[in-house]
């Protein structure tokens, strides 16, 4: 068998398809096509546009990260209205058996509404919040914050379980960990261990170096936080702020004609002491200096605020220096 | 799949260059079709085995070229373009094929074969058939090396393999060939 010459294969296939012949309407076809692909080529590249665009939106939409901000506050529990009168609460102040939720937990309530609630919530937010406005009466002296009308606690996050009564040292949102307080300029910065929030709250001023104190006040489990505002002329100014649900604490003001203050100025004095589940003020005035006349009013903590017990207030006689003297800051470690 | 060297993305263009590129690309068009339109057929005639299919993978060819006018590098080259469409749309047609005859009902005993027509041009050649019966990659190197009269590396950019495999299938090829034409010689 011989091998086969290139020359010779590049003839024998330039022979073998020497016969075909192309058909005389190609060129024609040919345009015809290009005519179709032009045709179809404006509409098939604009729903591809319009489809990348779609797409492109649709992948924005998913991967854009969601405000850091935002917060999702927690539903109030509906309000329940109920016929339910508390015959002692009702002997012993005004408005007793108003509206309010059933009280399950432990949370003392005073003579208002009884807000309080037992029931655990759990927030999976780490955000900080916001200043917070403050329960108070109208014309305070020692709530530096904007007052919100009584009642306003109806709308606060519902109070978690406390695992102790009174609260543990240190501890405000009630979980049983001392929860860490500072401040930034006249904020005041409460991070709960509870959840890890961080609450800020606007005061008028804080006194440098800074001193608090947290104590149950009212024994629900719940610290209050004391801290000196102000220190002037002999007299330190304190701000009461209160855990009154899920990481929300307000500035709570004392009844008009109350100061939250301690110290002795000249012929008036004042002071204030965390006695049985109650805060004590005593306000003293003098003709000489020494001997000094002093009403103490009880007050009750509730959600709704300070309120005076009922009763006219008591009233003694102190002479200082000998005397023990009523007119100091005398809750927890606060001096 | 085939790559075919000097293609590239271009930018944007303005409507008046566009239009220019389209009447360029016309120009081009006609004239490639008056000088090798023939021969890519019987190119084509050599790869497939139905004279109707060569003619439509031959016209796609140029509407594929025509429409990528613009993007041709070098245009000079156009020629080359358009066998190496040819060559890869043989490919797929061949694909598409053998895949249909594996789906396909299997025709009655004394049925004639539909594309019995077509192929009487072409059968006669006893080249042709034993040029048919190479496997498919023998066959193009044999085709593109000694009917088109590439050399090896052009045959191997068209291939889209090595220029020693070129090598390789057109000797097998051309052995092969020998055997089956020898009694035509």
């Amino acid at each position: 068998m011989s091998a086969l010459e290139p020359d010779e294969l590049t003839r024998l296939l330039t022979e073998a398809v020497e016969p075909i012949r192309s058909t005389p309407d190609a060129y024609r076809q040919i345009r015809a096509g290009i005519d179709r692909r032009r045709r179809w080529r404006l509409p098939l590249l604009t729903a591809g546009g319009m489809v990348m665009a779609a797409l492109i939106a649709l992948a924005v939409v998913a991967i854009r990260p969601s405000p850091p901000n935002q917060l999702v506050e927690p539903a109030a529990p509906p309000v329940m209205p109920t016929t339910f009168t508390d015959p002692t609460r009702a002997s012993t102040g005004p408005g007793s058996g108003g509206s309010g939720r059933t009280s399950t937990g432990g949370h003392a309530s005073g003579p208002g509404t009884g807000a309080s609630s037992g029931t655990a919530t759990s927030s999976g937010t780490s955000s900080t919040r916001p200043t917070s406005s403050a329960i108070a009466s109208p014309a305070v002296t020692a709530s530096p914050s904007s007052s919100s009308p009584p009642g306003s606690s109806v709308n606060s996050p519902p109070l978690p379980t406390p695992v102790a009564k009174p609260a543990a040292a240190n501890d405000i949102d009630g979980d049983g960990r001392p929860d860490d307080v500072s401040t930034d300029g006249n904020t005041l910065k409460v991070q709960f261990t509870r959840d890890s929030v961080v609450r800020r709250v606007s005061l008028q001023g804080i006194s440098l170096p800074f001193n608090s104190a947290v104590v149950d006040i009212d024994g629900d489990g719940f610290g209050e936080l004391l801290v000196q505002t102000d220190d002037s002329n002999g007299t330190k100014s304190y701000a009461l702020v209160h855990y009154i649900g899920l990481d929300d604490v307000v500035v709570v003001a004392p009844p008009t004609g109350l100061t939250l203050t301690a110290g002795v100025h000249g012929n008036s004095a004042s002071g204030l002491r965390c006695v049985d589940q109650h805060l004590e003020i005593s306000s003293g005035t003098s003709t000489d200096g020494t001997q000094f006349a002093v009403t103490t009013t009880v007050l009750t903590l509730s959600r709704d605020g300070l309120t005076a017990a009922s009763g006219a207030p008591a009233t003694s006689t102190v002479r200082l220096p000998s005397d023990s003297s009523p007119f100091a800051a005398s809750c927890g470690t606060l001096s | 799949m085939t790559v075919v060297e000097g293609w590239r993305p271009v930018p944007a263009r303005s409507d008046a260059a566009r239009s220019d590129v389209a009447r360029d690309a016309d120009a081009a068009l006609t004239a490639l079709y008056q000088e090798h339109y023939r021969s890519l057929v019987r190119l084509a005639a050599l790869l497939l085995d139905d004279i109707g299919l060569c003619e439509e993978v031959v016209q796609d060819a140029y509407i594929r070229v025509h429409g990528a006018w613009g993007r041709l590098q070098d245009r000079d080259k156009a020629l080359a373009y358009l066998r190496q469409t040819v060559v890869n749309l043989a490919r797929s047609t061949l694909r598409r094929r053998l895949v249909a005859l594996k789906h396909a009902p299997k025709p009655m005993p004394d049925a004639a074969s539909a594309e019995e027509g077509a192929y009487s041009l072409v059968e006669r050649a006893a080249v042709i058939q034993a040029l048919r019966e190479l496997p498919r990659r023998q066959r193009e190197a044999v085709v593109l090396r000694y009917y088109a009269d590439m050399s090896e590396a052009d045959a191997a950019a068209v291939m889209g393999c090595s220029v020693g495999s070129v090598k390789a299938y057109t000797s097998r090829g051309l052995s092969a060939l020998s055997g089956k034409l020898e009694g035509l010689r």
